[in-house]
């Protein structure tokens, strides 16, 4: 096409020269775009009003002979077409903008590509100018606040970690939750890598800087064609490709460092030893005591502030501020260089990146190097070939172990920072480290107690778990034409992924200390295929277009892990796996799933004006049960452009765009696990020797959990600035497949099986605008928001409700999934100092913890019953983003808000920083706690051990709190330089700084309400249950984008 | 031409797919097997059984082979636990609460071992395996796994429920007889007490299960003597002394191990006095998780329980003699805390200590304990005892003399006698409910005295339970 228009201009050209007047004048000049300085090929330059022009050659220039009181006409297809008067200048340069109603001409879908304009279902697209300068290593935290519908959060700030991405809402309770990511057609593996002892994330494989565009397909029309796998909406990723013209190299870079938004600010020592001793003194009558074990050096007291001391007897106090010790600033970096160009006949696109993120705690690295490439050409007129890879290299390393299973590692980084006391030191006097057991532990500093049991977290450095992850994603395909408008297509890609993971732990301290050492090495390989063969045909008579697609696709799934365990090292001295082991464990396991399938699609426009598509898809899985491996999937949907209609021509000053659509499918989510259908025994020992020992329990009858999906929505452009897209959606998915927990009396753990139902539904409003757009200056806005309201409508036959993983979330029908669930208090009694809590029929109770027990406001043992209550929705309801860019000249300026809310958190880190026990508390307990009656306090009088009051041992209503925020996620401020004449071959250069995550606006008090539950196998389950979570990064970094 | 590479090009698609349509999407999960598969073959039937075993020894992450008999001992007064709650402190301290970690773990740990041993039984008979391995070994492993799911119950009755001896009528835990392989089976009510003992008795089958003391299997597997035993302490707990004295008699052809200290360790299935013991191995998950096992709770090593010296059985002249065996050779010399550690398991790093679940000795002191509540048994308990006692220490040694003991006297001396011999063998938690008695601890800042009527005198009934079974009737 673009050829064609090229050989057109270019006869228009030829004629317009051959026309010329003698008298006029000869104008030269360069048209470039506006928005990067390159030069625009193939652009017109008319005078107005007659059919004399020219068109520029590939370095933009042109060259017109004119009248010198004429006026020029500058365009070219997908910009804004801009008049220049002559006045008798000879030259004159032009910049063009583009065009945005252009631009967006067309937009990802289904196995294609098809015309806005026409497009009749829900599909968002982040364009790569977006998110371009952000530091992040992995695309899925760039979507954050980017597009209607798509709700990212990152769980942590730890480098290399996954976000978490729902469109739409939570699609399923038990099966997987995360969208279908395609990458240039070839379906990728996304989910976290859940290795042994930390997590790897197979997104951040994918150098952002390749991507080129990142279309969500969110309605049952748009993924039907993805049937079984689309119930999570799809994701499909365009790297760039090469482009007609010129070899163009580019490089990018940024670099910078990380540092946390927030710390918890905890006692110090001294605030510390007052306190608790003063805990112990009301619990014992005397602070002069061993709370458990022998005596301790640095005094008589429970708790004393530990020392060295000189010859003469002077005293040196050992304080630590164990936050400054385990978090820390990290380097960021990323470079990209990349060369782009082609022929008409043949493209091609190569670059390579490297990337480094060292974390925010110590231990924590991620680095990434990666090459890409893409050719494809034309090699006859019926007959295309291409072939398109990418290789990677990720190595992400680890320290803090809570980073897999954050909300219940004890012994994790963030949770140490917290709670060690700030009387216990990491380092002895000569240097070695304060530990204890043989290095188990840490020693106890000041605390008259045997022993804290928690290991010395600078010991843990000399151990480490780190992943190296090989990846390549690569296609190749052959497109041939043997009729007009008929193109068929194969092709075949994979997606191939080996990680190697090595956890260490030093025979010297922590978790080895007991083992001799311990390592723990396996490699775990993953590759999927799939084959995608397609025929589309393009049927156009008069003023109807059909569009024909079918197509059959096959894909396999298979992974493989060895892995090898090793304790008791032979020398010590060596550290890491290779070291040599005198006890040595193999073993492994391996699995598959396939799947074919069969789809067709038809598109149907009339003048542009009246659109229907029909698209349908079925599956054949086999992870389902043995009677129910294929299932249909269909989507129907329809829109009608008023605005073209007759009747409409007088409002189209104002109304430029108006256009009123609706869909209506079923599709499925298969991300059900492998073999969960099966009933099946596995490999076990009794005394050594072998045994049978039932693994799953399963349902023969598993089928697909379906859902059907109804958007109805409507465009509207205005003034040619402002674009206004508003969609209803509703979702109710049937047949959930669920790992439903039974009584634990039952003995079966919980069964997989196709039960119950869920609703999501809610808005989408997403607005453009370019308020102000002149030469020098412009302001272009876009805000988008999302409302989501989830609901369960059913659980399984004889399951009145779902409990998370600790116990603190419950899900039931009638309420969105994962609601709190917490036992009922009301602050601190003034009188005594002691936590109330209400009874099942809403009883005041004081908790004594001395006394054991509840009691009545007389003082009388209360006999009821005090239990759990539901107490709060745990899924933001609103989410959304506001990006401003503004340009003045060369300058840019671009800074964008993300925002969530409507949900409730449990701040169990509350509880946590003021428990009664040896831990840490925050700095605020010491004045908030309650210490004499009448006092309004908010932590309970302190008692030494007491775990209860302040909601250590029981999930308490007093620490839930709002999760909504506003965060000014990115602020960027650019300059680009274009030098009129290339200077050493430079055509144009920008320098940018940029900030992350600025600042957040939130009545949270944890360290930030942007949290997930981890990886947990029940994460939907188990939300807004905060603790031991990483705060987020804050993110500085300078950068430069060169083009060549 | 054109047309012909058009019908080419649908026909490659079409054809290329379809024909490998069936079998590509019927994958088995690898390294796996399925019912019909084993329940058809000897060996495999019998590899099923030792599934049972292992469901009871290590439920992953451990069951009878670490929490749930370690779990008694620390119930007890004769070892300190101020460790943390991650190794059951809350247990030595008596807090155990409904949410409790241990409390749940035992719970479901006990139970998914019974719904194993139920499947096991039900596929015996739905995949008629009489046909494969005869009458007589169906009966036999049937039997096995009865067994298991006996013991089972008898950890659960002792921890969940008020003592029958105080009342009979108390409810305790639900029982589960049959194979649970499907949702809508969470509602199931408490049993009674009494009810939960006539099952143990009525799955106790000594005359289908084999008896070879000294062998592996014999010591390894549930056996005719074993399940004697467990009748035995299950009369004992109803103070049914004369049925108890009848069980323990037909507990035959073991003897006591000449040294006491070779009870204990790895592969000890030689010594002649084990009746039931779990066997570990290195293999994947033969032996038990992290912080589960006895040698991460008693050895020197893991620091965490040490012996009560103060306050415990080990705190009393007469038991704790120098030249007792059990003194000096099963006892550690202090750690630099002062504190003295069991030496019966030591294996911390690899955890191959076996379990011994059941031994003669306990036979003798059951039975020196029943004979001290019959018409004319003070010589046989007399002598049950000194049996027991004096391989440890020569008579001539001992400062107590046991021939002079009676009535009152002698019924305390074999008690105390069972906390010497047993310490860190999960049998004194037992011996304190089962006889109705207070749990009394002075160490250091656990001062405690709990009665049988005090709410923490046996556990709360874990949480998930309590919300998913409606019909329990207790809490």
């Amino acid at each position: 096409m673009k050829k064609v228009r090229f050989i057109l201009l270019s006869v228009i050209m030829l004629f317009s020269v051959s026309l010329a007047f003698a008298q006029n004048i000869t104008i030269k000049g360069v048209v470039t775009d506006g928005a990067n300085g390159e030069p625009l090929p193939a652009a017109t330059v008319m005078l107005k009003g007659t059919t004399r022009g020219a068109a520029t050659n590939l370095e933009g220039q042109y060259s017109l002979t004119a009248p010198a009181k004429g006026v020029l006409v500058f365009s070219t297809i997908g910009y804004k077409a801009v008049e220049v008067e002559i006045n008798g200048q000879t030259t004159i340069n032009c910049e063009l903008s583009a065009d945005t109603e252009y631009l967006e001409d067309v937009v990802v879908i289904a196995y294609g590509t098809q015309s806005a304009k026409t497009v009749t279902a829900s599909v968002s697209s982040v364009k790569a100018d977006a998110i371009k300068d952000a530091p992040n290593m992995s695309f899925d935290s760039m979507l954050q606040g980017q597009a209607a519908g798509v709700q990212v959060s990152t769980p942590n700030a730890g480098a290399g970690a996954q976000a978490k991405v729902l469109i739409r809402g939570v699609s399923s309770i038990s099966g997987g939750t995360d969208p279908l990511y395609i990458v240039d057609g070839v379906p990728i593996q996304s989910g976290v890598v859940n290795a042994s002892y930390m997590e790897a994330n197979p997104l951040a494989d994918i150098n952002p800087a390749d991507i080129l565009s990142i279309d969500v397909l969110k309605d049952a029309a748009a993924t039907a064609l993805y049937g079984s796998r689309a119930a999570s909406g799809v994701i499909i990723i365009t790297t760039k490709q090469g482009r007609k013209g010129e070899t163009k190299v580019t490089y990018d870079m940024n670099i910078g460092f990380v540092e946390p938004t927030k710390t918890y600010n905890m006692m110090d020592a001294d605030t510390y030893v007052a306190y608790k001793n003063m805990a112990v003194k009301n619990r014992y009558g005397t602070d002069e005591k061993a709370i458990s074990g022998a005596g301790n050096p640095y005094g008589d007291k429970a708790f004393n502030i530990p020392y060295t001391q000189d010859a003469s007897g002077n005293r040196n106090y050992l304080k630590t501020n164990w936050n400054d010790l385990i978090y820390k600033k990290g380097l960021v970096m990323n470079h990209t260089v990349a060369i782009s160009g082609g022929s008409d006949k043949t493209q091609y696109y190569a670059s390579a990146n490297y990337s480094d993120n060292q974390g925010i705690i110590i231990g924590d690295n991620y680095k990434r190097y990666g090459f890409k490439a893409n050719i494809s050409t034309q090699v006859t007129k019926w007959l295309k070939v291409g072939i398109n890879g990418q290789y990677s290299k990720a190595f992400t390393s680890v320290l803090d172990t809570s980073r897999q299973d954050g909300v219940f590692s004890a012994a994790g980084l963030p949770r140490q920072a917290m709670i060690l006391p700030p009387i216990t030191f990491p380092y002895n006097e000569d240097g070695s480290l304060n530990v204890m057991s043989n290095g188990q532990y840490i020693g106890v500093g000041g605390v008259n107690i045997a022993t804290l049991g928690y290991p010395n977290p600078m010991g843990q450095k000399e151990s480490f778990n780190k992943i190296n992850t090989d990846r390549i994603i690569a296609s190749g395909f052959v497109q041939i034409e043997p009729i007009k408008n008929l193109v068929a297509r194969s092709q075949f890609g994979v997606d191939y992924m080996v990680e190697g993971e090595e956890t260490f732990w030093s025979p010297k301290y922590g978790q080895g200390a007991g083992n001799n050492g311990y390592a723990w090495r396996s490699m775990n390989d993953q590759l999927s295929w799939t084959w995608t063969n397609t025929i589309n045909y393009t049927l156009a008579f008069k003023d109807n277009t059909f569009d024909f697609l079918v197509g059959m696709e096959a894909y396999k799934l298979s992974y493989g892990s060895d892995w090898i365990n090793a304790s008791d090292i032979s020398n010590p001295a060596y550290s890491g796996f290779r070291a040599g082991f005198n006890t040595i464990k193999a073993g492994g396991e391996e699995g598959a799933k396939s799947m074919v399938s069969y789809f067709g699609r038809i598109n149907y426009d009339y003048k542009s004006r009246y659109m229907l598509s029909v698209n349908y898809r079925r599956d054949g899985l086999s992870s389902l049960g043995k009677n129910s491996k294929w299932g249909n999937f269909w989507g129907v949907s329809g829109a009608w452009r008023i605005s073209e209609e007759s009747f409409f021509t007088p409002l189209r000053t104002v109304v430029d765009e108006l256009k009123i659509k609706a869909s209506y499918g079923v599709v499925g989510n298969s991300d059900i696990g492998f073999y969960g259908a099966q009933t099946y025994y596995s490999d076990a020992y009794y005394g050594g020797s072998p045994a049978l020992g039932l693994a799953n329990i399963g349902d023969s009858s598993l089928a697909w959990e379906s859902s059907g999906k109804l958007d109805v929505g409507f465009n509207v452009g205005l003034f040619n600035r402002v674009n206004l897209d508003f969609d209803y959606y509703y979702t109710k998915t049937n047949n959930l497949v669920m790992a439903v927990p039974q009584g634990p009396s039952t003995g079966i753990g919980s069964l997989i099986t196709n039960t119950g139902a869920m609703e999501n539904k809610g808005v989408e409003i997403t607005l453009n605008a370019d308020v102000i757009k002149n030469k020098n200056f412009s302001w272009s806005t876009n805000f988008n928001i999302t409302t989501a309201h989830n609901k369960v409508l059913q659980l399984a036959e004889g399951v009145k409700e779902i409990y998370g993983d600790s116990e603190a979330n419950i899900t039931l029908p009638g309420y969105s999934v994962g609601q709190l669930y917490a036992y009922p208090t009301g602050g601190i009694d003034p009188e005594t100092g002691c936590r109330i809590f209400y009874g099942t029929n809403g009883e005041w109770t004081r908790f004594d913890y001395l006394a054991g027990g509840w009691f009545l406001k007389d003082g009388t043992e209360f006999q009821g019953d005090i239990a759990q209550v539901r107490a709060g929705n745990t899924l933001p309801t609103w989410f959304g983003g506001w990006t401003n860019s503004f340009k003045y000249k060369g300058f840019d300026l671009n800074f964008m808000f993300q925002f969530s809310g409507g949900n409730w958190i449990l701040n169990a880190m509350t509880a946590t920083g003021s428990d009664n026990r040896w831990w840490n508390n925050f700095a605020e307990v010491a004045e908030k706690s309650w210490k004499q009656p009448g006092d309004n306090a908010k932590y309970a009088k302190p008692i030494y051990g007491d775990n209860y009051s302040n909601g250590s041992a029981m999930e308490i209503t007093d620490w839930i709190e709002k999760g909504d925020y506003l965060r000014l996620k990115n602020i960027t401020f650019g300059y680009t330089y274009k030098p009129k004449n290339k200077i050493i071959g430079l055509s144009s250069i920008r320098a940018y700084a940029q900030v992350q995550n600025v600042f957040v606006a939130t009545a949270f008090t944890g360290l930030d309400p942007e949290i997930t539950s981890s990886y947990t196998s029940q994460a939907v389950l188990s939300g807004g249950y905060y603790k031991n979570t990483l705060p987020q990064a804050r993110t500085y970094t300078l950068g430069v984008q060169v083009a060549f | 031409m054109k047309n012909i590479i058009k019908l080419l090009a649908i026909l490659t698609a079409v054809v290329s797919l379809g024909s490998c349509k069936k079998e590509f999407i019927e994958l088995d999960k690898p390294y796996s097997m399925t019912e019909n598969v084993i329940f058809a073959d000897a060996d495999y039937i019998q590899t099923a059984l030792l599934g049972c075993y292992d469901a009871f020894k290590s439920t992953n992450p451990t069951f009878m082979g670490g929490l749930a008999y370690i779990v008694f001992d620390c119930r007890g007064e004769d070892i300190v636990n101020i460790s943390n709650p991650v190794t059951m402190q809350d247990t030595y301290e008596m807090k155990v609460l409904s949410t409790t970690q241990e409390n749940g773990r035992i719970w479901n740990y006990a139970y998914w071992t019974i719904n194993t041993c139920n499947i096991f039984i039900e596929n015996l008979e739905k995949h008629n395996c009489k046909d494969v391995i005869g009458e007589e070994l169906c009966k036999q492993y049937t039997a096995e796994a009865k067994f298991l799911r006996a013991y089972c119950y008898y950890v659960l009755a002792n921890l969940y429920s008020l003592p029958y001896s105080i009342n009979p009528d108390a409810l305790a835990v639900p029982l589960r007889l049959t194979a649970l392989t499907s949702s809508g089976n969470n509602d199931c009510p408490a049993a009674a007490i009494k009810d939960v003992y006539a099952q143990i008795l009525a799955d106790c089958l000594p005359d289908d299960l084999p008896s070879a003391p000294g062998t592996y299997d014999g010591v390894t597997r549930a056996n005719e003597a074993a399940a004697h035993m467990l009748k035995m302490r299950v009369y004992m707990a109803m103070e049914k002394w004369d049925e108890a004295i009848t069980e323990g008699k037909l507990v035959t052809g073991y003897s006591l191990a000449p040294d006491v200290t070779k009870i204990y360790g790895p592969g000890t299935y030689e010594c002649p006095e084990l009746i039931f013991a779990l066997p570990m191995s290195t293999q994947p998950g033969d032996s038990p998780n992290t912080q589960m096992s006895c040698a991460e709770y008693y050895s020197i090593d893991a620091q965490v329980c040490w012996l009560n010296t103060e306050s415990g059985i080990l705190a009393e002249d007469a038991y704790s003699q120098d030249k007792d065996k059990r003194i000096s050779d099963l006892v550690s010399a202090p750690d630099n805390n002062g504190y003295v550690y069991s030496l019966k398991f030591t294996d911390k790093a690899q955890k191959q200590d076996w379990i011994p679940v059941m031994r003669y000795a306990e036979t003798l002191l059951n039975l020196a304990e029943c004979y001290t509540h019959s018409a004319n048994g003070t010589t046989q308990a007399r002598n049950a005892l000194k049996e027991v006692r004096s391989r440890s220490i020569a008579a001539g040694d001992d400062m107590l003399d046991v021939d002079a003991l009676s009535g009152g006297n002698l019924t305390t001396a074999v008690l105390k006698e069972r906390r010497l011999e047993f310490i860190c063998e999960g049998i004194r938690g037992i011996d304190i409910i089962r006889r109705g008695e207070n749990f009394v601890k002075n160490y250091h800042s656990v001062n405690l005295d709990v009665a049988p009527t005090a709410s923490n005198y046996f556990w709360p009934i874990p949480n998930a339970e309590i919300n998913y079974n409606k019909t329990l009737g207790k809490k």
